[in-house]
């Protein structure tokens, strides 16, 4: 019932700083059916939604950097899914990563509320980040 | 509804927004991550037509919850005010 930027996110983002070990930065995201104890050792989604629905994982339609504190000081991730299925699917999770599939998973969340998606229906997710001293 | 960046002591924000094809919002909501560790979520939105607003650890434990007519446990407020202090 939280959000999480995971272990893996912040080594991730090391090595980005680095370019080392190839890294990869985020620009897919995705949703879930299950949920799991939010922490930061969570590395996937519990139930990904991977059947063709409309609600599979996606490139995000949005990758960008936002102001906060300080000009683009913040990554944005943002995308709106529609449900394409027939019957009602009931969204619990969603994560940002940086694969089509498998991946590091940068941030993780479940939603308190299921979220029941019908045909036709959609739902945004915008994820910002910030990078600052904590 | 979405602003797409973080305010003063947030870490993190999810937004997100569930419409119908007709533009009806069904919910919104999202949930902030701040700096005292990382460690409190709060959570706001509106699900069925009600505003709410929750205040959660990072293991999901629910600390404060108003919904609707701001209905609040004064005894989970209290381990709010404890959660503030520590």
């Amino acid at each position: 019932m939280a959000a999480v930027v995971t272990k893996y996110g912040f080594v991730e983002t090391a090595k980005l700083m680095t370019a080392v070990d190839s890294p990869v930065a985020w620009a897919t995201m995705a949703l879930g059916t299950g949920s799991q104890t939010e922490n930061t050792d969570v590395a996937t989604l519990s139930t990904e939604i991977t059947e063709a629905s409309g609600l599979s994982r996606v490139s995000a339609a949005t990758v960008t950097t936002a102001s906060s504190a300080t000009a683009a000081d913040t990554a944005k991730y943002a995308h709106t899914w529609t449900s394409t299925k027939g019957s009602t699917v009931n969204v619990k999770e969603c994560g940002v990563l940086n694969a089509s599939a498998a991946g590091d998973m940068l941030c993780y969340a479940t939603f308190t509320n299921a979220i029941p998606m019908e045909s036709g229906d959609t739902l945004q997710v915008t994820w910002s980040v910030q990078v600052k001293a904590g | 509804m979405s602003k797409g960046r973080t305010e003063a002591g947030q870490f993190a924000v999810m937004e997100f927004e569930h419409k119908k094809a007709d533009g009806t919002i069904l919910s919104r909501g999202k949930r902030i991550i701040d700096l005292l560790g990382r460690r409190r979520i709060i959570e706001k939105g509106v699900f069925q037509n009600k505003p709410y607003e929750r205040i959660l650890t990072q293991k999901g434990e629910v600390l404060y919850e108003s919904t609707g007519n701001i209905l609040v446990d004064a005894f989970k407020k209290l381990q709010v005010i404890f959660f503030e202090r520590r």
